[in-house]
């Protein structure tokens, strides 16, 4: 598993929950779970190969469902701070107060397209749904989340 | 003239995120592009959308620390750990080759123990014969017989074709010249031509000549070879021109080679090469003296008394002095 791929699912989980150690958790669960899942990438040429994408969200949805119960819902939490570097460009209280009332799925499905980069095939593959699905989701948090950023 | 369909709200709505990402076909986008023109709410979600997706955009920005990359790198459970130790290729390369390292040692170990080296003539030990000695007599131990005037004539004599071995393997490194002089060759081999197997006085009488080297004549034990000289002797005094050399086995040499060599300066014997008498190598004892003739028998029957003598007799170029054997004795550490 590339590095690159162990930093999209932490950045995936730290934004989804906005709670450091329960993040942290949900990432190492997911992250072994493919390592299990995907041994026969040996350790010299894990940096060069890649765990197939539609692996990689199945993993991330289930260490989601099952660290989810941990955070407390529709309550504003104070942003990880040691994990990462944020630009000051970017204010991550928006992001808090629209992660706190958006649907799970709504907030998956923008951090996998719009934050990772994949692809709605990609996605409705890893959802196990149609892509019109993932369109809706994305459409409706698009324009959630623009709606809390109004200055 | 047919008039376009104009969207409905709902529609519109739900189209403005796929206009923002112009995922529209030019109909749709056309029809909903005249629709926001017209509509204050869908202008403000068409902006809200792109608010979103610029703010979704910067998110990207966001780096993970290098302390929490290293974490995560190394997650693992107890499924993929125990995968990740079940596969070779995963092991470190140092306990890797160490285990071949030990494999390849243990193998070796185990062909050089199992291998029954003894057994090959190429890395036989102790003492051998080249084709040109004669094996003159076996003296097998008779403790019951120690006194027995009339030894000589019961010992079995066996003449013995020796096969060619090689002679340098005990003595090698003793600072004798009498290794020397084998290790050089300069005792030529010679053909055997054998005797009548069927007489045992004439083996013994022919044995010793330089022209009979080879000969090996096997004596039944009930066999009368009634003579007051014992058959060594007889054999010796054709020649002086030979070299005896003796070999044993024997299990307890620690305790018994300091009393052989006493025995043996006892008997009158004269150290003859440059080592000391019972001069130690590797896991035997090395002799080489001259001693009286008359003592001959003598010496013998001391040896026989710690186990079976296996003796021979070789053409030699040096000539001893009347009344005086060369011998060699090696003795040979075993069971």
């Amino acid at each position: 598993m590339k590095r690159d791929q162990a930093r999209s699912i932490g950045l995936f989980f730290l934004l989804g929950f906005m709670e450091e150690r329960v993040a942290l958790l949900a990432a190492t669960r997911a992250i072994a779970q493919l390592k299990a899942e995907f041994s026969e990438i040996s350790r010299k040429d894990r940096e060069q190969s890649l765990v197939p994408v539609d692996a990689l969200i199945r993993a991330c949805h289930d260490a989601w469902k099952i660290h989810r119960k941990q955070i407390v819902r529709n309550q504003l939490n104070a942003p990880p701070e040691t994990v990462w570097n944020i630009p000051s460009s970017i204010d991550l209280t928006t992001w808090a107060r629209y992660q706190r009332d958006a649907p799970d799925e709504d907030v998956m499905t923008l951090l996998f397209s719009l934050v990772l980069g994949i692809s709605d095939d990609e996605l409705s593959e890893g959802f196990q749904t149609s892509v019109g699905t993932i369109r809706y989701r994305l459409g409706k948090g698009v324009r959630q989340l623009g709606l809390v950023a109004r200055p | 003239m047919t008039e376009k369909r104009k969207l409905t709200p709902f529609l519109a709505h739900e189209m403005l995120f796929d206009f923002a990402t112009e995922q529209l076909d030019p109909d749709r986008r056309a029809a909903v592009a005249a629709f926001v023109v017209d509509d204050r709410e869908s202008q403000n979600l068409l902006a809200a959308i792109r608010r979103g997706l610029a703010y979704a955009e910067s998110l990207k920005a966001i780096e993970l620390t290098e302390e929490c990359l290293m974490e995560l790198d190394q997650a693992e459970n107890l499924v993929s750990l125990s995968k990740r130790i079940a596969r070779w290729s995963e092991w470190p390369d140092s306990l890797r080759w160490s285990i071949i390292a030990v494999g390849v040692s243990v193998s070796t170990a185990a062909l050089v123990v199992l291998i029954p080296w003894k057994s090959m003539p190429i890395f036989r030990s102790g003492p051998s014969f080249d084709s040109g000695s004669i094996e003159i007599a076996r003296v097998e131990p008779r403790p019951s017989q120690g006194n027995d005037p009339n030894l000589a004539a019961n010992l079995a004599a066996n003449l013995v074709d020796e096969d060619k071995e090689s002679e340098s393997g005990p003595f090698e490194g003793s600072g004798d010249e009498e290794f020397s002089e084998e290790a050089s060759g300069a005792i030529p081999a010679q053909q055997p031509v054998l005797p009548d197997p069927n007489s045992a006085v004439a083996a013994v009488s022919v044995a010793p000549t330089p022209s009979l080297p080879a000969a090996r004549i096997e004596l039944p034990q009930a066999s009368p070879v009634n003579s007051s000289a014992s058959p060594v002797s007889s054999v010796v005094k054709s020649s002086r021109s030979f070299v005896y050399r003796a070999f044993m086995t024997l299990g307890d040499l620690e305790d018994i080679a300091p009393k052989i060599t006493q025995q043996i300066k006892e008997l009158g014997a004269e150290k003859a090469g440059e080592v000391e008498l019972g001069w130690r190598r590797g896991s035997g004892r090395y002799y080489h003296f001259t001693i009286p003739e008359l003592n001959e028998q003598k010496l013998l029957d001391s040896l026989r008394v710690y186990g079976p003598v296996r003796i021979s007799k070789d053409p030699h170029p040096r000539v001893m002095p009347e009344g005086q054997v060369r011998f060699i004795l090696w003795i040979e550490s075993g069971a």
